[in-house]
């Protein structure tokens, strides 16, 4: 039998800007595993090094942090990344090495666990770590859940369903993580897979709820009219557009723009909130949202309670002025 | 519409397929007769919610045993008379594959004397307040076995009477709920004390009820998740007990929460979350394997359906969704979602049971009353004028117009809404805003000519030479004249500061402090001014009903923004200071840069009056605030009745 | 060109009927036996290959017990050439890779270009069988293909993949591959009657573990239990014995959780030309990408 250590071991996404929206969740719920079995977590984070990312990570509330900066590493390729990760894995042997049940995951760990033999858990909704290590997962086209266990001794690779993730209150002591460079020679790995184009999905017409980016417009608005404005707005920064309850009441956008409570929770990276007071009902379906501004002409208003930017202004000033000043500085200096 | 795919999906209890998983919740309506029979309306109701495709109805508490009644004209399986009446209800709903399930109750310490003319009986002589606060007799062990012997005789009349199965009432601090709870159970027998002791009051009951009804009977258990007093029970324990139940064989548990000391958690009002108690059913089903039924505030199927999703219940409740609009169910399905009249929370239905009235509905006349609500289309088409766009006047034109006649709504403002359109302001109260939603779509939609921006006067009214006028010119705020320094530019009313009219300073005096009063203090703060109350009363908020009480009242005294001044009057204005009057003594407020007047409301009433004198018009009505300021329920209501009266 | 196809018949639980929630409500009529409906897209797949190409040859291989007859049958009325059954009963309790080494010893008896089939079955959703079984033939896999262009003489394979928030990829590879493929890639064709009936009469290959020569392997994984589906947001905050009644009923006013920490942010007034540059600077920063 393969002895491993007692570490839980995460694969963390950037996303531009940051670490993308479900990583607090998976760190917690990686910590929380990490604690159980008394080991240490780690998170490996593949690409080169922005600004932002650096800081996001310091404080991730990891021990250990594997970063692999090979410009080569940038896009996610399959067998590159399972290459490399299987050699850290093989080198380290933790107890658990977890990801995302994202697109890139589910390619991915398949790929890992032939590489390295060891056992996998697609797609769980819960892991715990006593005696045995348990994961439960849905079958039966989720009807049902199963709880799966992997021979003990050796490590056992899952990828982990975002929608089950603790709402992460952001992990508390922020120690810093010590950081260990993976070295290899990216370029020296064999490809078969050449991946030659990346097509963007159409704003106008993706779900709400996987938006990149969302515009999502109020009461605010005042006049139909003036919705135009932001069509071409959502249009320039390549948002989709949604709305809350009293937009959709009057007919402006259809059902399946609503966001909150009654409508879709959005999970967009950037969220653009115009003329939206705040009330829960929209608010809950914010709370997976990422970078958030919000412009009101109320400065009170409860939305500007918890975003990354504040405007107080009109909105039907600013968007188009916006607009204008943006296609300005594209048309002359072509950022 | 695969929109749905979760709630319309057949599900299994026990035996018995319930066709989709939306249910109506028990919900006590005071709409049966002094002995606990069922009425004929009573049943005209639950069928037209049966006809639209609910599941599963639970009717309401249904008192065991005199004793332990909860109100006056409360749902009773207390004596084998109970049966014929209940029967014809089962039946009817039974035509339409509807699960009929009663819940079986005994007050306890909730029970009031003045309702049942006993001493009211508990595990202990704790009085509840909230009911009148009568002192309960301790129960004696022949007390206990007398009650286990009555629920079971009332399950043996329920199962005669047609019902599928059968909910024991274990919350909201009736009888089961208080020998369980450590709040109410200080016995020191073999049923108060330990864990054991207190489950064996609750356990026994549901064994007597299972041999009564044998196994292939669903029986479920009603479950305060949380008291939500201090030293009362919690989630933790109420699903341990559960837990305990499941494993004697229990089929289903209904999660709700609350007890009367903490009533508005068993019905929450609009100042609360949608689905707030959904971490509790889900917390439930983590420890169950049995269905789990949630409740509280489920208004809306799209969010019914997410909370499906999540799995985070079984079932849903949805009871007070089903009382504003019958067909909801219906409509969601085809994606008619605006024509839905949604429920917002306003419980009206709730104060007027707690008040010992016949259950109605704010927004929904014909709650109650289907068979002579009925609408028939007119006899005659007729031309009606209608002259207000609120709540009467567009309830008027709606119906008027669904009936054949040729309708046009003018409103001096440019939107549609009336008081709702100041009224629904603020976080706390926007769901008032659906109230008028639904209006003016469906106004719309009936064909009524709407003419926004016109004000009437006598002339036009005679020149358009209508059949029938109606009047429904609502109120405007009151600012009394009357009070030295009122043409201060500092001087507004509710109504400007509500509708963003008014430039919001940093220190306001509000006079008034009973709804709209409360209201405008409220919104003044959330954007950031300091408000003082005056009230010439000894309370504020007296007109709010019981539970919003519960609600509101202590979240303005944890404002720190707000104070209030009771029994206190307003008497002479200045540019920056109130005079303030407590009786007798004399105050002046300084550096205040707003005075709002929240206090009354003046019915617009020039027109009226015209009217009234010129005389000539053939037929006209005045009805809603216009006739004197009251509530939406009954403007809605006049506006009802007038359109069918046409 | 050859292309063989996995396909499936699933053991699927297509509603719960059942009286007991202990048995998880599964009454004996509630599992159907059917052929993997992502399977039967991935065979569509390859039969629009065909249809465009005559002379591509598909078979398709199904591991499972006697139900998978069925099946391979349907997949026979469709338009497959040949079909081939591993006959194991106790399919079900093998684990994803055990199976994809079955299927993998009868793949290195056959020549092939491409080798299709389903993301995932909706029976088990492991979605593993796909790729560990191109880990064992030591060729090329291509995951969640949304779009295939027609296979070129010279052997380069290019398919549109799925990727988050509704974005996509193109990835090319040289036969032969292995492709999973989406179920909503194409609207599979339903069988004729005629073709049905002919069907039935057509010969299914007949073989067993032992005939090619493999043992199954050690399950890497093990099914302990089933459960009804849990919350996917669970009582935690709740439970909390530290907090008061009080707080436990601002908790509840709040939807249940307490939010994550606000963060604050200075609020910036009107729309000057300040306002718009810092607007402009988030969106940048935010990897937003004008599109005049």
């Amino acid at each position: 039998m393969v002895t491993c250590s007692n570490d839980v071991w995460l694969l963390l996404e950037a996303e531009e800007g940051g670490l993308g929206a479900f990583a607090d969740g998976l760190i917690c719920e990686g910590r929380r595993l990490a604690d159980a079995l008394r080991g240490e977590l780690a998170a490996v984070l593949l690409g080169p090094d922005t600004g932002e990312l650096e800081e996001a990570l310091a404080e991730c509330g990891a021990d250990r942090l594997y970063r692999g900066r090979d410009a080569g590493l940038a896009d996610y390729h399959p067998e590159i990344y399972a290459s490399l990760l299987g050699e850290l894995v093989r080198e380290h042997r933790p107890r658990l090495f977890l990801t995302l049940d994202s697109a890139r995951g589910a390619d991915l760990m398949p790929r890992l666990a032939a590489t390295i033999g060891a056992p996998l858990v697609m797609n769980c909704t819960n892991i715990e770590a006593g005696e045995e290590i348990e994961f439960t997962k849905p079958v039966q086209s989720g009807r049902l859940h199963a709880v799966m266990t992997a021979p003990a001794g050796g490590t056992s690779l899952a990828t982990l369903n975002a929608e089950y993730l603790p709402e992460a209150a952001t992990a508390a002591p922020s120690q810093i993580a010590r950081v260990c460079d993976i070295e290899a020679d990216v370029s020296a790995i064999a490809t078969r897979l050449d991946i030659t184009s990346y097509l963007k999905a159409d704003p106008k017409t993706v779900d709400i709820r996987e938006a990149e980016i969302v515009v999502a417009v109020g009461n605010g608005i005042g006049a139909r009219e003036n919705f135009a404005a932001f069509e071409r707005f959502a249009e320039l920064i390549g948002a989709a557009l949604g709305g809350s309850r009293p937009v959709i009441d009057s007919g402006i956008l259809p059902h399946e723009r609503q966001i909150g409570q009654t409508g879709r929770a959005i999970s967009a990276r950037l969220a653009i909130l115009c003329g939206i007071s705040g009330s829960e009902y929209f608010t809950k379906g914010i709370e997976r949202a990422g970078t958030k501004v919000a412009i009101n002409s109320d400065r009170e208003a409860p939305i500007f309670k918890d975003i990354d930017l504040g405007i107080h202004a009109d909105i039907n000033a600013l968007i188009p002025k916006l607009t204008a000043h943006i296609k300005r500085g594209t048309e002359g200096g072509g950022r | 519409m695969s929109e749905f795919k979760k709630l319309l999906e057949p599900g299994y209890i026990k035996n018995l397929k319930i066709k989709n998983r939306v249910s109506m919740a028990p919900m006590e309506k005071q709409w049966g007769d002094r002995v606990g029979n069922v009425t004929q309306f009573y049943i005209d109701y639950m069928v037209e919610r049966a006809k639209n495709d609910v599941a599963m109805i639970t009717m309401e508490s249904t008192f065991i045993d005199p004793v332990g009644r909860g109100n006056i004209y409360q749902l009773g399986l207390w004596d084998d008379s109970n049966i014929p009446s209940h029967k014809r209800l089962t039946d009817a709903l039974h035509e339409f594959g509807t699960i009929a399930v009663t819940e079986l109750q005994h007050a306890g310490r909730n029970a009031a004397t003045y309702k049942t003319g006993f001493q009211p009986i508990a595990p202990s002589p704790i009085p509840c307040e909230i009911s009148g606060g009568y002192i309960p007799r301790e129960m004696s062990l022949d007390d206990i076995a007398d009650i286990t012997r009555k629920y079971s005789e009332a399950a043996r009349r329920a199962r005669e009477a047609g019902y599928d199965m059968i909910t024991l009432h274990g919350a909201h601090g009736y009888i089961l709920n208080s020998f369980l709870s450590p709040f109410t159970n200080k016995r020191t027998d073999g049923y108060g004390g330990s864990l054991e002791n207190r489950y064996r009051f609750g356990t026994e009951v549901y064994q007597a009820i299972r041999a009564q009804v044998g196994e292939e009977c669903p029986v479920g258990y009603r479950i305060t998740a949380d008291e939500f007093v201090e030293g009362g029970l919690t989630l933790e324990d109420t699903r341990a007990f559960i837990k305990h139940l499941e494993g004697l064989g229990l089929d289903y548990v209904d999660v709700s929460s609350g007890i009367y000391e903490s009533a508005p958690m068993i019905i929450n009002t609009m100042d609360f979350p949608l689905g707030g108690l959904l971490p509790y059913a889900a917390g439930m089903k983590e420890v169950l394997d049995i269905p789990v039924i949630a409740t509280g505030r489920i208004n809306d199927m799209r969010f019914a359906e997410q909370a499906l999703e999540r799995n985070e219940a079984d079932y849903v409740h949805m009871v007070r969704a089903f009382h504003a609009d019958p067909e909801i169910l219906t409509k969601s399905r085809k994606g008619e979602f605006d024509d839905i009249c949604m429920c917002n929370a306003c419980n009206k239905c709730i104060d007027l049971m707690f008040g010992d009235q016949r259950v109605r509905c704010a927004l929904n006349p014909s709650a109650g009353r289907e068979r002579e609500m009925a609408l028939k289309p007119a006899e005659k088409k007729k031309s009606v004028m209608v002259v207000g766009g609120g709540l009467a006047g567009m309830e008027a034109a709606r119906i008027a117009a669904l009936r054949g006649h040729d309708v046009s709504l003018y409103e001096k403002e440019d939107e549609l809404g009336g008081a709702i359109r100041w009224s629904s302001k603020g976080q706390y109260r926007e769901e008032w805003g659906q109230a008028a939603r639904y209006r003016i779509h469906s106004v719309n939609k009936a064909g009524v000519a709407v003419h926004l921006g016109q004000e009437v006067t006598l002339a036009d009214i005679k020149a358009a030479k209508p059949d029938v006028t109606v009047l429904a010119t609502g109120t405007k705020p009151f600012v009394p004249p009357y009070i030295p320094g009122v043409d201060n530019p500092v001087v507004s009313d509710y109504a400007k500061v509500l509708l963003g009219e008014t430039k919001i300073g940093v220190n306001a005096v509000v006079v008034g402090g009973q709804n709209i009063g409360l209201a405008t203090a409220e919104f003044l703060t959330e954007h950031g001014c300091k408000c003082t109350i005056v009230e010439d009363g000894d309370a504020i908020g007296a007109d709010l009903g019981g539970i919003k009480q519960m609600v509101v009242l202590p979240r303005i005294a944890d404002d720190a923004n707000i104070e209030v001044r009771l029994n206190s009057n307003i008497e002479r204005i200045g540019d920056d200071w109130v005079e303030v009057q407590s009786k007798g003594q004399s105050e002046t407020l300084k550096g205040i840069d707003m005075v709002v007047f929240a206090w009354s409301r003046e019915i617009v009433r020039q027109l009226a009056d015209e009217v009234a004198a010129d005389g000539t018009l053939a037929d006209y009505c005045l009805i809603g605030d216009a006739v004197w300021p009251r509530e939406p329920i009954d403007a809605i209501y006049e506006g009802a009745m007038t359109g069918r009266q046409i | 060109m050859n292309i063989i196809v996995f396909a499936k018949t699933v053991r699927f639980l297509q509603a719960q009927t059942g009286s007991d929630p202990r048995q998880n409500n599964i009454a004996p009529g509630d599992l159907v036996d059917m052929l993997n409906p992502f399977d039967e897209a991935a065979l569509e797949v390859a039969l629009r290959i065909k249809d465009a190409a005559p002379e591509a040859e598909i078979t398709v291989v199904s591991l499972g017990g006697p139900s998978a007859q069925a099946g391979l049958r349907r997949c026979l009325a469709m338009g497959a050439d040949r079909a081939s059954h591993i006959l194991y009963g106790d399919y079900v309790e093998l684990d994803s890779w055990a199976s994809a080494a079955i299927l993998a010893a009868q793949a290195r008896r056959m020549r092939y270009d491409l080798i299709l089939c389903g993301r995932q079955a909706i029976d088990s959703n492991a979605g593993l069988v796909g790729p560990y079984l191109a880990a064992q033939l030591a060729i090329p896999h291509i995951s969640r293909i949304i779009k295939l262009a027609e296979p070129g003489s010279d052997g380069k394979i290019t398919a549109e993949r799925r990727l988050d928030r509704g974005d996509r990829e193109t990835v090319e590879c040289t036969a032969p591959a292995l492709l999973t493929v989406e179920r909503d890639i194409n609207v599979a064709r339903i069988p004729t009657l005629p073709a049905m009936l002919a069907a039935a009469k057509l010969p299914i290959e007949n073989c067993s573990t032992e005939d090619l020569e493999t043992a199954p392997t050690l399950n890497r994984t093990k099914t302990i239990r089933l459960s009804n589906p849990k919350a996917k947001r669970r009582a935690g905050k709740q439970l909390n014995p530290a907090l008061s009644a009080a707080e436990r009923m601002k908790l509840m006013m709040k939807g249940g959780g307490a939010p994550a920490p606000a963060k604050t942010a200075a609020l910036l007034e009107g729309c000057g030309e300040d306002v718009l540059e810092e607007f402009e600077r988030l969106l940048i920063s935010s990897g937003v990408h004008f599109r005049p």
